[in-house]
């Protein structure tokens, strides 16, 4: 720590330090889910993107990856008018699978 | 030199280099806590907890008034000044934006397609169906502005009983075709300017008059967006528009005519671009990789002249209105920072204060004197 008039209160960390739930956090895919999609969608709530909930009750494993892969494409042979989506044909194939599993991993979820 | 003055030198070295006072209450949202941690002249007091769902949360006020609206569509009424959670009304499953009128909330909602009006406290008074998610809301005279998202409009509603206790809106104006996927906007007096995610230009509204023109932008080879940038109404200054590029590294830089002044290249895609209260430097965070950096632009000589990093992603920046100090929130470090300010030169800026808050995101500053 520098500089002047710095007040760390120890006394209150135990006030604010509060356990940070955050669904899905655990998951090997939540690091992806943080580096690539956090910025426009959310596990549970419809966000600038669909939310993870709405995507894994409607999407098989196949179809989100070609999403994430070739969102153009995929998202006109589904049926969409349009999509804002930008690709990410840059992932390999492990965080492909575990993107999806952790997308799916919501379809469950009762939050 | 004698021991009198001994003694007094270090204490008007300390006197001199002592960092500003600290006069503001912040609020910030823990972004996964459903909480408000509570910072009020310099200390952490506590938090307001029971906030529901923090991601993206934003925090208004209007006179002694506190009001959130979180992602998972709730408005939350609470009380600034003793810190307590008040009352609570769900408008939809999702919600990003609202605005504060005088004797109501207008609440753009995501999910449910609708805008919601509701009176000062919380009661719902009026369900405007767009078929839409809805953002970029703001008032004007007896307008009520919003930009449709999947739909390409722009709605502007009037109220029709200016002089009731409850306003009533209908439709005045329609703007169909108004750009791409329209995703913000900011007001600067008669103009509503909206930002579009698929189109490479911004929308000028004028509200006076109702004539709509397109701005177009330079826009190079687009990257890929990892945050959809924001505008605010602190990123318009007294001579200049400053507006992130979506997937550029740039912030375009328009006079007030909007003739195009300048794209400053910046280190990476923007995302907020805030303007100090002297309007004399705009700091810049981005998305992706460099969401650690801000970038400090003179908002005169329209240039980068400080590059900060931090340890953890900055999500929000503040400026104080009553002190010359900038607060920055550290996402993944658990920390919220403030820099002392006062320097015309930027590179004295310094750090002077931090405080333990976890996951934190949006700043918001409520001043008990102003009601604001």
């Amino acid at each position: 720590m520098k500089g002047v008039g710095k007040w760390i209160l120890p006394a209150l960390l135990s006030v604010t330090a509060v356990s940070a739930a955050n669904p899905g956090e655990d998951h090997p895919g939540y690091p992806l889910f943080k580096a690539y999609c956090w910025g426009c969608h959310h596990q549970t709530a419809e966000a600038f993107g669909p939310s993870f909930r709405t995507i894994a009750s409607k999407r098989t494993k196949g179809e989100i990856i070609s999403q994430i892969v070739d969102p153009a494409n995929t998202a006109k042979r589904l049926g969409y008018r349009r999509s804002s989506m930008p690709a990410f044909a840059d992932l390999n194939a492990t965080q492909l699978e575990r993107l999806a599993d952790f997308i799916l991993s919501f379809k469950e979820s009762k939050q | 030199m004698n021991l009198r003055r001994l003694l007094i030198l270090p204490l008007l070295a300390g006197a001199l280099w002592s960092a500003p006072a600290n006069p503001d209450k912040l609020f910030v949202v823990e972004r996964e806590n459903s909480a408000l941690a509570v910072i009020d002249r310099g200390k952490l007091t506590g938090e307001i907890k029971e906030m529901r769902n923090c991601n993206h949360a934003v925090v208004k006020f209007r006179d002694k008034d506190g009001y959130v609206i979180t992602r998972d569509g709730y408005v939350i009424k609470f009380d600034p000044v003793h810190d307590r959670k008040l009352k609570e009304y769900r408008t939809s499953k999702s919600a990003i934006g609202f605005i504060i009128g005088d004797n109501y909330l207008a609440v753009a909602n995501y999910a449910k397609k609708t805008v919601e009006i509701l009176d000062r406290d919380l009661n719902p008074i009026q369900t405007i169906e767009t078929g839409s998610r809805n953002v970029g809301i703001k008032e004007y005279k007896d307008y009520l502005v919003f930009a449709c998202m999947d739909s390409d409009e722009l709605w502007v509603m009037k109220d029709v009983t200016p002089d009731a206790k409850t306003p009533k809106f209908e439709l005045f104006k329609k703007i169909e075709n108004a750009g791409e996927v329209p995703f913000d906007a900011m007001i600067d007096k008669n103009l509503y300017v909206v930002g579009f995610f698929n189109s490479k230009n911004i929308g000028v509204l004028n509200l006076d008059t109702m004539e709509y023109k397109k701005v177009p932008l330079k826009m190079g080879q687009k990257e890929r967006i990892l945050k959809v940038p924001h505008f605010g109404f602190w990123s318009i200054s007294g001579d200049y528009f400053f507006i992130p590029a979506v997937g550029n590294r740039k912030v375009f830089v328009f006079d007030h005519d909007f003739n195009f002044v300048k794209a400053i290249e910046t280190e990476g895609n923007p995302v907020f671009t805030s303007l100090s209260p002297d309007k004399k430097w705009l700091a810049v965070t981005f998305s992706g990789k460099k969401f650690p950096v801000v970038q400090i632009v003179d908002a005169r000589k329209l240039e980068v002249v400080r590059r900060m990093e931090f340890p953890g992603w900055i999500l929000h920046v503040r400026w104080s209105a009553k002190a010359p100090l900038l607060y920055f929130s550290a996402n993944t470090a658990d920390r919220v920072y403030a820099y002392d300010v006062s320097s015309d030169d930027v590179a004295k800026w310094k750090e002077v204060q931090e405080w333990p808050v976890p996951r934190p995101s949006g700043l918001f500053l409520f001043d008990p004197e102003q009601g604001k």
